[in-house]
């Protein structure tokens, strides 16, 4: 009976894919299958019986066993995520041995929704990153893991302070608004938020709280894959940018019984890459020696002491105005309140009164030595340190799979009194419950406190911007280091300055951003499967942040009286997903299909208090009672609801050929209309298909080709028209005012069309892998908030409008180049990738649309240029190319002039990797080729006379010609034509350059050694005697060890991948942000 | 085995049931779902409609934050009108000016604008017609000084865009002047005749007293008048008239406690204070001391310090770009610039320029009700008066240094001397009059410009106004000489354009 029903459905079965079988069944098959890394047996591996329906999986043994197969079935294909699939020809009790395929072609990988898919099928690119190329080498966050690992993606880190946040973009930038990727855990989106908290009163500051993406433990990371262009379709009108896709470590199958593994490392980390200073001259203005002989030749009679001192007094002048002496800071003495290293020459002999020269009996400062303090800014800088641990326990039981792990991370900074603690906890199970339902719960937790977070940017709060940036270049560190909780003689706070700065470490002891966030987010999902080939998920996601920021100051310039504000910030994301799917083969066709719905609700809520600018009245108490006059309140809330349905339907023949289409429609909150994103890839491998190509030389070649619609959606009620209450009241009566932005109703999302074609090599023997893609993106209808002429009354209007081309390639190249030669394989990976964007249109009667300014720099995006070009004052140039100077000696300025383009030319990484027995050394090379950064430091550094190169070439003692001194690389002229001969001070020269923004722009390039790693594994035969220690590593580590191929307009050698933030209104422009640091140290491992 | 399949057979089936309602539900609850989008979409912390009294407040309290403050007043008009130097980043004072601010600037007066067009409009349709009045009081309060500050403006089609206008025209001066008298007229007779409602708690400068805001509207048109005197003058003549001719109707402000000061209180700082709280770029310029010096202006104690070394009044020399030591300069007296508390005033009109206006009238030769001399010392006694000084030191000042002789150089003189914190009022006076004639153009060593014989005739159109309503800026940016020069203001009367 029971091989009747049988033989008759196989009979149909047959008739359907129009193949015959003459049926035999053979006796009972079993074998076990091992994996040849570690000689375990693997758990869950799936044993199909090619040919037939048959399948079976190895129990936690390895083993497996089939009652009876056909005896037409030769080959059983074995496969397991991570392993390399494997056919072997049916025999009795078969030993199968799987070796894993870090970089097979017969990848398994996770793809969009979370569904698994071999690499092979796809029609489009997909970049995938292991967990372990994440963690080798202790990058402290998953952010700047990343960077240099997948082709085309370009990390940068807003700056080297502790926490700092990075901006990701993939595939180039293509919109106006926002370019970053969406972050996906385990099939559940995620907030990657850039927290930086701007309180408005402080101009240009900001303080750099991390993105959402750091939250995770990169130790809990199993792989990342990047889903670049139409792949990512599935996620609608979110994946315009992308899609990030995270898989957490689970309790592996094949882990039999309980594991142990603890991962540890400890760096110590400098601040690296600073500025290059100049040790000739200090504090003061028109001190230099030049001046001295122009004095000189305007009859001044007085020594160079004198000189120094303020002695000379110019014709038509009643004070001094030339060289320094000190009395209060406060412009009490010649230049003493100037911020500005123009001053008298330093080793020199001279002797002038300092902020820590003595006090005569008089009270009067008694005048001593004027000399360099070179490694100033290094004795501020201390050595930090970071140690991470964490542990995990994996429990892999015959129908359960269980692990948790714990992390922890504490890291004290460069700069003294900041520090950034981490704990993270994660937990994910996976329970077969019976032959219909299995069940998958995963939470994760971080913690994260400081007790001071770095102010960045263009403010004296950044002591970093203070010291770099406008300082004397005598001043010697110890005595404010010695002094900084005191107060001088006049009841100022103790200060090389009174004006405009703290004591740098005042500023970081006494002038706080303590921070405090915790991070929990998890998604669970029953899996139903009522018959064979169907499966039913529902599926539930949680996000939830919670963040204090507290904004303490004691004092500053700014805020005499002190400062506070907290911020509280709550962010709730619940994403709820019910999937059908559906996957069977029928002969040598594949089909599987998935249906999908998806529901959203994201609610996020802000409350500050604190001061107003009156501060304080007990300094240094942060309490709101203790706030003077009117208290500062503030709530913001916004909720968003979207709601989704979606398909994807794929066949293949014979796995040669692949055909794949999807479909979503979303519905937003934020936009009324409704939108239908499509998607069609498909690939195909003539290598299969005529075998007969295939030779030593070409072991494998793939075609493909993908097209997408996809969009980007935007926040909530861009739609209505509010009034604004301002925050403070005034004589106690609320303040309302009508809006600034004019809201214009009927937004669509921004549309992105996306095609790419792209194909895979595998040469010699699989020895050289070649993946090559080319795309195209069209963006267009962006939502954009366009400014206005203000005599409408409003600054804004917002509209849909613009449309930006990219199109790149993408080059992907892994050799093994040596393969176990005397026991040593290298292995190199190359990425490199190019864009390139045009602003093709942007609205009527708008050719320009500010991306973002500083200064007077602004980057636009300008019809028929790329995202990104930098305008400012430039240099003017005569017909044939010469640099015109004016009658004054400094070179002539054209205003909104193209000084700039902020897109690289290429980005690239090359990756080596070596093993030799149990050694394996890495490194990796991350370059970037040009982009154009407007550079704060470089304008005002060089302005204000502290970087080395103003005081290079005797040009202080000598004045500048432009052309023969500076710019040499220009033939500089006169008006008339002639060689500009005119002689100006250094000072004259760099202190013009603002108002000349060209000078300060630099080019981007750089090849970074971001990583590099020697690990030692401890030989097993050693471990074998401890009995219970499984495996064991040693590693030493190193990141950012090291900056080469800087421009030589990069004047000071400043890190030119550390931005002003992390927004797009950041990009192309440096702004004091921190050194990078470096970190070197050791880093093990121990699984037990 | 058997059994055991059953079981799951039945299982799987009432799984599958269950699993397609689910699904089926699911799916229907999605597309259902996008009901109450709308409220999710509403934004919880901003309202949709406020209480005009609110919006009042805000324009009250922006317009003297925004429009007084260092960078709208102090680094420009009150150091282009002689009064204040910059000594440290002295850049605005020789003329380097900074494109972000000028754009600020334009756009605080039309915000203003768009903020007072909403209130006129909420108040014309609940029937609140005082609102509605003073709206428009303070809305030509806002465009004289951007018209004196930028020339030829938008006025008519200016905070329109609900409208459709996203490019407003521009006004010639010729006409704005007129029709700032008509609409203020309109204003007048609405405050005198009909006036219903009140202005509520936001009213912070007058507490809702109507008849000093018909006082301020009044005292407005006779200066808007007087300034188009000799341009103008039949228009100017008609409006004066009008105005003394019925005082009943049409009051003005004639007493130091009818002034239109607004007061800070604890929650901002007063912005002259505020911005010498942090930093002090700022201090009185050597104009200012020496006309006070050479007077022996008993005013000179209550609008400049006396310098930290030497103990002396000294003004600093305007447009200078090397920077003085503070030490060695006067700073701004306390009455006006008070570092450390929130308490401060920003006259917006006084009483005593009531009185200048009149006394310029009947010299004139108009019939205004008053003498020449009588509106001169009361003016000059008013002013006095306002900065604490005894009627002793009044009477020697008026019978001696200040004693009326008729002159338009001392008539103007004084009249400068008092309008002290109004800055674009002592530049509009130096440019109609010439007066005083001790200020001075940047000097020629380090202005931005060199070429130029007096100050700046007007302010740059900002980048906002040129690049994103070219059609209607250009033609009137195209004549305009190194931004500051080239083209003069309708009732500068001095001819000179360099």
């Amino acid at each position: 009976m029971k091989d009747m029903k049988q033989r008759l459905f196989l009979f149909l079965f047959a008739l359907i894919i129009g193949v015959g079988y003459a049926e035999a069944q053979t006796g009972k098959i079993s074998g076990v299958v091992i994996s040849s890394e570690d000689n375990e047996p693997v758990l869950g591996a799936t044993i199909f019986v090619k040919g037939t329906k048959k399948a079976t999986v190895t129990d936690a043994d390895g083993k497996f066993s089939f009652q009876s197969i056909p005896s037409s079935a030769k080959t059983f294909v074995v496969s397991f995520i991570g392993m390399q699939t494997k056919e072997v020809a049916i025999k009795p009790d078969l030993k199968i041995i799987l070796s894993s395929d870090d970089r097979s072609l017969n990848e398994v990988v996770v793809t969009a929704m979370g569904v698994t898919k071999e690499k092979k099928a796809l029609g489009y690119a997909l970049q995938e990153v292991k967990g372990s190329a994440l963690t080798e080498s202790a990058q402290t966050n998953l952010g700047t893991a990343l960077s240099g690992k997948i082709a085309g993606m370009q990390v940068s880190t807003g700056g080297g302070q502790l926490g700092a946040s990075q901006r990701i973009t993939i595939r180039g930038n293509g919109s106006l608004g926002n370019n970053q990727p969406l972050i996906v855990v385990d099939g559940v989106p995620i907030a990657n938020d850039q927290k930086s908290n701007n309180v408005s009163t402080f101009k240009y500051e900001s303080v750099d709280l991390g993105s959402g993406l750091n939250d995770i433990d990169p130790d809990n990371i199993e792989s990342i894959s990047v889903l670049k262009g139409p792949s990512a379709a599935l996620y609608g009108m979110e994946a315009g940018n992308g899609v990030i896709l995270i898989t957490t470590k689970k309790g592996k199958g094949r882990d039999k019984g309980v594991t142990v593994q603890y991962d540890g490392s400890f760096t110590v980390d400098e601040m690296y890459q600073l500025p290059k200073m100049q040790n000739s001259y200090g504090q003061g203005y028109q001190g230099a020696e030049y001046d001295y002989k122009l004095a000189q030749v305007a009859g001044y009679t007085g020594s160079y002491q004198d000189f120094a001192a303020g002695g000379y007094i110019k014709p038509n002048e009643k004070t001094s105005s030339s060289g320094y002496s000190y009395v209060d800071g406060k412009s009490g003495g010649i230049n003493d309140a100037n911020d500005m290293s123009w001053g008298p020459r330093l080793d020199a002999g001279l002797l002038l009164t300092q902020f820590d020269s003595p006090l005569d009996a008089n009270g009067n400062r008694i005048a001593t030595p004027w000399v360099s303090h070179s490694n100033n800014i290094e004795d501020f800088l201390q050595t930090g340190y970071s140690q991470t641990h964490n542990i995990s326990i994996t429990s892999a039981k015959e129908n359960s799979s269980t692990r948790a792990s714990l992390g922890y991370r504490n890291q004290k900074g460069t700069v003294p009194n900041t520090d950034l603690t981490k704990y993270t906890a994660e937990l994910s199970s996976t329970i077969h419950l019976n032959k219909y339902f299995d069940y998958r719960i995963s939470l994760n937790y971080s913690h994260n406190k400081s007790k001071n977070i770095l102010s960045t940017g263009y403010s004296s709060n950044n002591v970093m911007q203070s010291i770099m940036q406008w300082f004397g270049r005598q001043v010697d560190m110890t005595s404010l280091k010695d002094n900084w909780n005191s107060y001088d003689e006049s009841g100022n706070h103790y200060n090389w300055i009174n004006k405009y700065h703290v004591n740098p470490y005042y500023a970081v002891y006494k002038n706080t951003n303590p921070y405090t966030r915790d991070r929990l987010f998890g998604n669970t999902a029953l899996t139903f499967k009522p018959i064979d080939h169907v499966k039913v998920e529902g599926r539930l996601g949680y996000d939830y942040y919670g963040t204090e920021y507290k904004r303490q100051i004691t004092y500053t310039t700014d805020y005499p009286n002190g400062f506070y504000r907290q911020t509280n910030e709550s962010y709730h994301d619940i994403n709820a997903d019910l999937i059908a799917s559906y996957d069977n083969t029928f002969g040598d066709f594949g089909v599987n299909a998935m249906a999908g719905s998806n529901y959203r609700d994201t609610r996020w809520e802000q409350s500050i208090m604190g001061s107003t600018s009156a501060g304080l009245t007990v300094p240094g108490l942060f309490t709101m009672s203790n706030v003077k006059g009117t208290p500062y309140g503030y709530t913001d809330h916004t909720a968003v609801r979207s709601n989704s349905v979606y398909g994807q339907a794929g066949v293949d023949y014979s796995h040669q050929v692949f055909l794949d289409m999807s479909m979503r429609n979303d519905w937003s909150s934020t936009i009324e209309q409704s939108f239908f994103y499509p998607s069609f890839s498909g690939s195909w491998i003539p290598t299969e298909t005529f075998k007969s190509i295939q030779s030593d030389l070409l072991s494998y070649w793939k075609v493909r080709a993908g097209w997408a619609k996809v969009g980007s959606a935007t926040t909530a009620y861009k739609s209505g028209s509010y009034y604004q209450s301002v925050s403070s009241t005034i004589n106690g009566v609320t303040q309302y005012q009508t809006p600034t932005t004019y809201a214009t109703n009927g937004l669509k999302p921004e549309r992105i069309v996306t095609w790419e074609v792209g194909t895979e090599l595998a040469l010699l023997k699989n020895r050289l892998k070649i993946d090559f893609t080319y795309y195209h993106k069209n963006t267009s209808d962006q939502i954009l908030s366009v400014e206005v002429a203000n005599s409408t009354g409003y600054e804004y209007k917002l509209l849909n409008a613009g449309k930006i081309t990219n199109k790149g390639i993408e080059i992907q190249l892994t050799g093994d180049i040596l393969k176990n030669w005397h026991g040593l394989s290298w292995t190199t990976t190359v990425n490199w990738a190019k864009d390139k964007s045009k602003v093709v249109k942007l609205y009527d009667g708008l050719n320009t649309y500010t991306l973002g300014s500083s200064w007077n720099a602004y980057v636009y995006a300008k019809e028929g240029e790329a995202w990104g070009t930098i305008y400012g004052g430039g240099y003017t140039f005569n017909e044939k190319g010469d640099l015109v100077v004016g009658t004054d000696g400094l070179p002539v300025v054209t205003s909104n002039k193209k000084i700039g383009d902020v897109n690289p030319n290429w980005t690239g990484s090359i990756q080596n990797e070596f093993t030799y027995k149990n050694f394996s050394i890495g490194c990796l090379f991350d370059i970037r080729s040009g982009g154009d950064i407007f550079s704060v430091d470089q304008m005002w550094g060089g302005a204000s006379g502290v970087y080395a190169y103003t005081a290079a070439n005797g040009i202080r003692e000598n004045g500048v010609v432009v052309g023969q001194d500076v710019l040499t690389k220009y033939h500089c002229v006169q008006a008339d034509g002639t060689t500009n001969t005119v002689r100006v001070t250094a000072y004259n020269y760099y202190n013009s350059s603002y108002g000349c923004e060209e000078a300060a722009i630099i080019s981007g390039s750089y090849i970074k050694l971001r990583e590099a790693h020697i690990t030692y594994n401890i030989p097993r035969a050693w471990l074998t005697r401890t009995k219970f220690i499984k495996s064991a590593y040693v590693s030493l580590i190193g990141n950012n060890l090291a900056i080469f191929g800087l421009a030589d307009n990069n004047l000071a050698k400043i890190d030119p991948e550390s931005a002003a933030g992390s927004g797009n209104s950041s990009v192309g422009i440096q702004s004091n942000s921190i050194p990078p640091t470096r970190s070197i140290g050791i880093k093990f491992g121990v699984t037990l | 085995m058997k059994n055991y399949k059953n079981k799951n057979m039945i299982m799987m089936k009432q799984y599958s049931k269950q699993a397609a309602l689910l699904f089926f539900c699911g799916g229907l609850t999605l597309t259902g779902c996008t009901g109450n989008f709308d409220s999710i979409n509403t934004d919880p912390d901003n309202p949709t409609t406020v209480n005009p009294t609110n919006e009042l407040a805000f324009v009250q309290r922006a317009l003297c934050d925004e429009l007084f403050d260092d960078w709208f007043d102090m680094a420009e008009p009150s150091s282009f009108g002689g009064q204040i130097a910059k000594y440290t980043y002295t850049d605005e004072n020789w003329y380097n000016f900074r494109p972000g601010i000028q754009n600020n600037n334009w756009n605080y007066c039309y915000d203003l604008q768009n903020n007072l067009k909403d209130i006129y409009k909420q108040a014309k349709s609940s029937g609140n017609s005082t609102m509605k009045n003073v709206a428009t009081v303070l809305s030509m309060f806002v465009m004289q000084i951007t018209t004196d500050r930028w020339r030829d403006v938008p006025y008519t089609e200016m905070a329109r865009m609900s409208e459709g206008i996203t490019h407003p025209a521009y006004d010639k001066q010729e006409d704005i002047y007129p029709h700032m008298l008509r609409d203020l007229k309109i204003a007048a007779d609405g405050l005198a005749d009909d006036s219903i409602g009140s202005l509520g708690e936001g009213d912070l400068i007058f507490s809702d007293k109507r008849v000093k805001w018909q006082q301020f509207c009044n005292s407005l048109r006779l200066r808007i008048a007087m300034r188009i005197s000799s341009a103008m003058p039949d228009t100017a003549k008609t409006t004066v008239l009008e105005i003394t001719g019925n005082p009943t109707r049409y009051p003005l402000i004639t007493s130091n406690a009818d002034n239109a000061f607004f007061y800070f209180n604890n929650e901002y700082f007063e912005p002259w204070g505020d911005a010498v709280r942090t930093r002090c770029d700022f201090c009185v310029s050597n104009v200012l001391v020496n006309t006070l010096d050479s007077l022996k202006d008993p005013r000179i104690g209550v609008y400049c310090m006396k310098s930290k070394k030497g103990d002396k009044y000294a003004g600093f020399r305007i447009g200078t770009k090397a920077y003085g030591v503070q030490d060695n300069y006067s700073m701004i007296g306390q009455r006006f610039c008070n570092s450390s508390t929130y308490y401060g005033f920003t006259p917006l009109f006084r009483s005593c320029e009531t009185y200048f206006q009149l006394a310029e009238a009947a010299r004139l030769g108009w019939n205004v009700g008053i003498s020449a001399e009588e509106a001169y010392n009361n003016a000059v006694t008013l002013s006095l008066q306002e900065n604490g000084v005894s009627n002793a030191e009044i009477n020697t000042y008026l019978t001696d240094a200040a004693k009326y002789d008729g002159s338009a150089a001392q008539f103007y003189t004084q009249e400068w001397l008092a309008l002290f914190k109004q800055g674009m009022e002592v530049w509009s006076l130096y440019r109609r009059t010439g007066i005083p004639a001790n200020n001075y153009p940047a000097p020629e060593s380090d202005t931005r410009y060199p070429g130029h014989t007096i100050p700046p005739l007007r302010s740059p159109y900002p980048n906002n106004e040129v690049n994103l309503n070219p059609a209607n800026c250009a033609p009137y940016s195209s004549k305009i000489v190194d931004n500051f020069w080239g083209v003069a203001m309708v009732w500068d009367q001095r001819g000179i354009l360099n």
